[in-house]
């Protein structure tokens, strides 16, 4: 396995692939991995905030998959249920640690000095999201990072947090709500920032262009 | 922190937020980590794929009749008819074949798959070496059996006497029909002390069994806790 990623299999769908996996073929994982990797990481370094955190995650929860695939059942899609595994692993892994410090920005811009003003916009907006996401309480975190960040619908966040649909809802309700006077300066330039995310300048962030929309996570198996 | 009152949010500022947080770039697991979790699964062993027991939080349903008769059921399916087996403490005692439903759980071998209740006190490091001697006797003995003596606990005898029970717990512990239902055998013992089923299915690979533990509600429920399940490598 270790080198490169699997020849890809569009063949297989996701179910097929993790039974083949529990029966015993070694490949069918690595491709399961390959399909879903960029989405896990995304959701865990959001949720947890810090790439050496996520890594430790992300790496717990899929070889928990690998070792408990016959556990699961169909009773959602497998990219659900590796999303579960995921967000848990983060859940767990953040109520171990309770309070964490934001981890500083980089204080240097000329550290990126060839950087294009949207990708500085953007870079900057994410920093100031994520610092502000760690104000939130964990379960308002995650429900907000797979609504809001990762385009999950309701239903589908609501199959990963294993709660009930006004669960999620209220939850990403309440940590809008909460995230509203931090992130307000970015409506509203003049208004100045009350997060300060280690060292960045938010006052002059701008609000970046319309990304291109991430593809839409949760629901269909991948062929 | 959960119990402070939340500020309030418009729908202007709903919409606000959440565009907001849309807007934050996707991200690409980097190299780094896609290296590091390739090691790490490249680590896994593939005898035994599984070494945590795995409860299934929320699927456990109670089936205390059944809790409280046999011990583990080690379940192991083959083709067009079953045996059952009572091993009880000092070897057989008893054994059964029975066509019909559990004609869908076909072995490899076209042999039926055998039930035993053999008491065994299965546990995560003997599991995988008692499947692989489970599997020998099955193929000894398996297809021929006769009844001789009923078998020693009660959920062995409902194993025994329905084979809409061991067709269903054969269904039940592989959970996704598009795995492959072929079981050899089945035994009725203890797994880590508990009362518990063992199913042991030939997988695709044919050099590789998996070897599912369940509660003894299995068959009974279409949702049996599975409490272990492992890849064994015939040798």
């Amino acid at each position: 396995m270790p080198g490169s990623d699997p020849e890809p299999d569009p063949a297989r769908d996701d179910r097929e692939l993790l039974a083949a996996h529990v029966a015993g073929d070694r490949t069918a994982f690595d491709e399961l991995v390959v399909r879903h990797r960029d989405r896990l990481w995304a959701v865990a370094l959001r949720t947890i905030g810090n790439p050496e955190d996520a890594a430790d995650a992300v790496q717990n929860a899929l070889i928990s998959a690998y070792r408990g695939a016959a556990s699961y059942r169909g009773d959602a899609a497998v990219t659900t249920w590796l999303h579960r595994i995921v967000v848990n692993a983060c859940l767990d892994l953040m109520r171990r640690q309770k309070v964490r410090p934001a981890d500083p920005l980089p204080d240097d811009e000329s550290r990126h000095p060839a950087a294009p003003i949207d990708e500085i916009a953007q870079r900057d907006l994410t920093l100031v999201v994520e610092a502000a996401l760690r104000t939130l309480p964990v379960e308002q975190r995650a429900a907000l990072v797979l609504v809001d960040l990762q385009g999950y619908s309701v239903e589908d966040a609501a199959a990963v947090l294993d709660c009930a649909v006004g669960t999620v809802k209220s939850r990403c309700s309440r940590g809008r709500a909460r995230l509203l006077p931090l992130l307000e300066h970015l409506r509203n330039p003049d208004a100045g920032s009350r997060v300060e995310p280690g060292g960045g300048d938010p006052d002059q962030l701008q609000r970046p262009s319309q990304p291109e929309r991430r593809s839409q996570p949760g629901g269909g198996e991948q062929r | 922190m959960t119990d402070q009152p939340d500020p309030e949010l418009t729908d202007a500022d709903d919409v606000f937020v959440r565009s907001l947080l849309a807007d934050v770039p996707a991200v690409a697991m980097p190299d780094d980590v896609v290296a590091r979790i390739r090691a790490a699964l490249a680590d896994e062993p593939d005898v035994v794929a599984a070494t945590t027991v795995v409860p299934l939080a929320g699927r456990r349903r109670s089936a205390p009749r059944l809790l409280q008769a046999a011990a583990a059921v080690v379940l192991v399916v083959g083709g067009g008819a079953f045996a059952v087996k009572a091993l009880g403490g000092s070897g057989d005692s008893a054994s059964r074949t029975t066509s019909g439903a559990a004609s869908a759980a076909g072995a490899e071998t076209g042999a039926p798959p055998v039930v035993t209740s053999s008491g065994t006190a299965y546990t995560q490091a003997s599991l995988g070496g008692a499947a692989l001697d489970l599997v020998t006797k099955a193929r000894s003995s398996g297809s021929q059996a006769a009844p001789s003596a009923p078998p020693s606990t009660a959920f062995a005898a409902r194993l025994a006497d329905d084979s809409q029970v061991l067709t269903q717990c054969i269904v039940a512990v592989q959970g996704n029909p598009v795995l492959p239902q072929r079981a050899i055998t089945v035994d009725i013992g203890t797994f880590e002390g508990k009362p518990a089923v063992v199913v042991v299915v030939q997988s695709t690979d044919p050099q590789v069994l998996t070897t599912y533990v369940t509660t003894p509600n299995c068959g009974t429920t279409p949702e049996p806790t599975i409490l272990y399940f492992a890849n064994v490598r015939r040798p």
